[in-house]
């Protein structure tokens, strides 16, 4: 999975503990989100797509 | 680091002690080592583990628990059977509680995984539970054989789990490899 979670934190200036508090997980999650070495559940997906105010598929595509 | 130095400086003590180095007096004396470097180690990972993660927190408490508790055992146990030769059933349920710590590790790891909120987090710790089992079992399995047919010594059985923890650690190293964090090396 690609994602531009990256490109959406950047356009907020939040940094990666920033967007770790308002979803409720650890920094390194984000990181690992961020850099494509773990794709989030589906809730947690939702959770990203709802904070961003954006549909899942604008954030998260296929390879 | 200073809770695996806690646990050698205990084995230490206990091998002195056993080899007669020094008397139970010295051993209980000496004893305040290890306890000093465990207390050490509790308070120290209580500050650096996620302070958002109340998982992550209980694990260590628990940990520094039943860590107190095989040791406290494991001295017990040498000093009444080993030295003043108890016998009986008191002396078999004395010899089965350092080994029933163990039910006590696994127990905690698996409470960790159920407890952690994160769900990243908890991929990391299954899978060093996994790695751990895989090398533990494979260990005891090639050396059971190897055993079998005498081409090494005997083993004590006790050095299986212990390379089940070893193993945890070989989990996170593969984690960090992998997804760039640990999970749980404590």
């Amino acid at each position: 999975m690609n994602n531009r979670l990256k490109v959406l934190r950047a356009e907020r200036s939040w940094s990666q503990q920033d967007l770790a508090d308002r979803l409720g997980v650890s920094r390194q999650s984000v990181n690992a989100i961020e850099t494509g070495r773990y794709d989030p559940s589906l809730p947690l997906a939702f959770t990203i797509a709802e904070l961003f105010e954006l549909p899942i598929e604008a954030i998260f595509s296929r390879d | 680091m200073a809770a695996v130095s806690s646990v050698l400086a205990a084995l230490m003590v206990l091998f002195l002690w056993k080899s007669e180095a020094i008397n139970i007096g010295t051993a209980y004396v000496l004893a305040i080592v290890p306890v000093a470097l465990m207390v050490f180690a509790f308070v120290r990972s209580l500050r650096q583990s996620r302070s958002d993660s109340k998982a992550s927190q209980r694990y260590l408490t628990r940990m520094a628990l039943v860590m107190a508790f095989y040791l406290l055992t494991l001295f017990v146990a040498e000093n009444q059977i080993e030295d003043r030769g108890l016998t009986g059933p008191l002396a078999a349920l004395l010899a089965l509680l350092p080994g029933l710590s163990f039910a006590g590790v696994i127990w905690i790891f698996g409470a960790l995984i159920v407890e952690e909120q994160d769900e990243f987090f908890r991929l990391l710790y299954v899978r060093q539970g996994l790695i751990a089992t895989g090398v533990s079992f494979t260990l005891a399995a090639v050396w059971g054989y190897l055993e079998t047919y005498k081409i090494v010594d005997p083993v004590v059985a006790y050095w299986w789990p212990t390379i089940w923890c070893f193993g945890i650690g070989i989990g996170g190293v593969a984690n960090k490899i992998k997804y760039g964090t640990f999970g749980e090396m404590r």
